[in-house]
């Protein structure tokens, strides 16, 4: 597949000169976040600045909550990032690990705290985890196939593969693949409290990033080219995504442990932050460096190859 | 023209039966399951489809909708005859669902908001219960692919559709499709929420219907490449012969109002199965009965395939079960394909002025080499599944 275009949002900022920029310049210390409803806990996150959600096309879309805003913002900057495609043949993949959680965090709060007959409709219709598909096809009237993939480890190898077989298939003729996952106080708790996760040297994050894919075409209307390693092939750079926030058994323990830079650090650890290495990656090709190779370190998702 | 994709098993599980068989008998019957919710009480009516074994219930270590899964999955996998899976075939595992994907335990939540103390079983039964991944872990699968599919009422059908392409694509050799879901209190206090819950029995496209039914349950197809499936032994009698997909791009909740989204979906489906609008021998059409989902889909199929192809909802006989109802309805799709009938379209009396279908009042015998499922989903996705006879 190639990668027409790449656009994205994080604690660092939106678009592909803010990682950039960060991959220089490391990013602004985290914030704390301070549980609203158990305030004895505060945690460090790197979350993304409230004044990037101020532009018209995410205050048009006022009912829309975090976890659509993130993907709404990621998904114009992937577009603005290249040629528009013909959008009655752009299918979405959007992938997550934990879906709209604070929105069903919410609405469960309400029927706790005022009764099972007074939820929020909109917290409810907004729980659901294709409701960040379902803006990002709103907002840009595309009229295709938009599917959404779970998964807190290998959702995003899971969304690569759905865009291949529908590119394969001639479902479509583009994908905008994003991945999407948000802070929130309930999963915060959880992961404080829970013993869930290695807490080692982590800060939770969120963010959302989106690459515009098609089948494999000229070399010239690309940004890079990605599939999966091949034996035999060899790569200039290897990254390894550190992104991952629960270690449970994947179908893919096998793989071999790489070496190499590791930027995760730059927007902190989501079950979809493997996307912001795929984006890392293909800032790091250069005449120089034609090959990189991105390896996610917890195994959950196949070694991924990105070509000039 | 590419290999057929045939359905070499089918397994099932709602309110309206344990298995196959019994679903077989209560639809022919016409026979409602539904009843007061039995383990929880709620200020408001609104009857449910519920799965009442016991076997189902959650335990420490699983999720009460992976047991539902799991016994839909058990049975197509046995009724496709593979107990063992053959040696060198990649299976992959296509789940839809909305509630193993969320955290829905209020009780758990009650003490974090209250401050109080709170029990890990609910985030660690959680974390450990992606549905497709489990069922993986589950049947000992080491490698394929795994994917939940959370396209919340489109969920099942979608998952079945991927299937359909991750087969033509070669990425798997076999696929187990379909979708499965339970009723939680947190979807109960939603739907209601969203004012669309019907204090009574639903009636899906009656002129005095007045909202859906929450059920829950399972549906699962085996699905195979037809060489690989004759080369087992197997004489298959269906088919997938099409899916489309497309989104409504209009509103969270509500369906576009001319059904666009729904059409596109459909003339998709139609178009990847090379097949005209005539050639539906019955629809088995989402019919929640909530008045705006059945009249922009009642309008949507006269006006594709014209009011007298046979159209009926079985939401009387399971209730709404949200993703795991593509799966369901696919099998009932594929029953009534096989064998001839559609079941009554239970609840519906009265026809609907604004509605130009009149979907069956009982049993009925239909005619055609193929049918048709349609999902409707929140956030404006829309799904087709044709199946055919072989």
């Amino acid at each position: 597949m190639d990668i027409l275009g790449i656009g994205l949002v994080a604690h660092f900022g939106k678009g592909m000169g803010a990682l950039k920029d960060a991959l220089s310049n490391g990013v602004a210390p985290p914030s704390t976040y301070r549980l609203p409803h158990r305030q004895e806990i505060s945690t460090p996150v790197y979350s993304i600045p409230d004044d990037l959600f101020d532009i018209p096309a995410i205050r048009a879309a006022r009912r829309a909550n975090r976890f659509g805003k993130m993907a709404m913002l990621a998904a114009a900057d992937c577009l603005e990032s290249s040629l528009p495609p013909p959008l009655d043949r752009v299918g979405i993949v959007l992938a997550t690990g934990l879906g709209p959680h604070a929105s069903n965090m919410e609405f469960s709060g309400g029927l706790i705290q005022y009764g099972l007959d007074q939820g929020s409709p909109t917290h409810f219709s907004h729980s659901v985890h294709n409701s960040a598909a379902a803006y990002v096809s709103n907002m840009l009237k595309t009229h295709g196939p938009a599917t959404t993939i779970t998964h807190f480890q290998s959702a995003v190898g899971q969304a690569l593969q759905v865009a291949k077989a529908w590119l394969d298939s001639g479902r479509v003729d583009y994908v905008l693949l994003g991945a999407v996952d948000e802070i929130g106080e309930l999963m915060l708790y959880i992961f404080h409290e829970g013993q869930l996760i290695d807490k080692t040297d982590r800060i939770p994050g969120e963010g959302s990033a989106f690459l515009l894919l098609s089948r494999s075409g000229p070399a010239s209307s690309r940004l890079a080219s990605i599939q999966p390693m091949r034996s035999g092939v060899e790569a200039d750079l290897c990254l390894v995504d550190d992104s991952s926030i629960i270690p449970l058994p994947t179908p893919h323990q096998t793989q071999a442990v790489a070496t190499g830079a590791s930027y995760s650090h730059l927007w902190g650890k989501m079950p979809t932050g493997y996307i912001f290495s795929l984006a890392c990656a293909a800032l790091k090709l250069t005449p120089e460096v034609q090959k990189v190779l991105c390896v996610d370190k917890s195994s959950a998702i196949p070694a991924m190859l990105l070509e000039r | 023209m590419s290999e057929r994709i045939v359905i070499t098993g089918m397994g099932c599980l709602s309110a309206a039966g344990n298995d196959l068989p019994q679903h077989r008998d209560s639809l022919r019957a016409g026979q409602r399951a539904c009843q007061k919710p039995s383990w929880f009480t709620a200020p408001f009516e609104g009857p449910v489809y519920e799965v009442s074994n016991p076997a189902y219930a959650a335990s420490a270590d699983e999720m009460r909708v992976f047991k539902l899964a799991w016994k839909a999955v058990s049975e197509a996998l046995s009724q496709a005859g593979l107990e063992t899976l053959p040696t060198r075939s990649v299976l992959g595992i296509f789940l839809g669902t909305t509630t193993a994907c969320q955290l829905n335990d209020l009780e758990f939540q009650r003490g974090f908001y209250t401050g109080g103390p709170f029990s890990p079983v609910s985030p660690t039964r959680f974390f450990a219960g992606n549905l497709a991944d489990r069922m993986g872990r589950r049947l000992g699968v080491a490698a394929g692919p795994r994917v939940t599919v959370t396209n919340a009422c489109a969920s099942g059908t979608d998952a079945m559709g991927l299937a359909l392409d991750y087969l033509r694509s070669g990425l798997c050799d076999i696929a187990l499709a379909g979708g499965a879901d339970e009723l939680s209190l947190v979807s109960y206090g939603g739907f209601h929420s969203l004012g669309v819950l019907s204090p009574e029995p639903c009636r899906p496209f009656d002129k005095n219907r007045q909202g859906l039914n929450l059920g829950e349950g399972s549906g699962v197809l085996v699905l195979e490449r037809e060489p690989a499936a004759r080369a087992r032994g197997i004489s298959p009698r269906l088919f997938v012969a099409g899916y489309g997909s497309a989104s409504d791009a209009h509103h969270m909740t509500a369906p576009h109002p001319d059904g666009l989204g729904l059409e596109r979906a459909i003339r998709t489906a139609l178009a990847g199965a090379q097949l005209e609008e005539r050639d539906m021998g019955f629809i088995n059409a989402h019919g929640t009965a909530t008045p705006d989902n059945d009249r922009i889909e009642g309008c949507t199929l006269a006006r594709i395939f014209g009011a007298s192809t046979p159209v009926v909802s079985t939401k009387g006989y399971t209730g709404h079960a949200l993703g795991g109802v593509g799966g369901m309805e696919a099998v009932f799709t594929a029953i009534g394909l096989e064998e001839g009938w559609i079941p009554a379209n239970v609840g519906f009396e009265e026809q609907d002025p604004d509605i130009p279908i009149t979907p069956p009042r009982q049993t009925t015998t239909v005619d055609g080499k193929f049918a048709l499922s349609t999902s409707l989903a929140f956030g404006g996705s829309n799904a087709a599944l044709i199946l055919g006879k072989i």
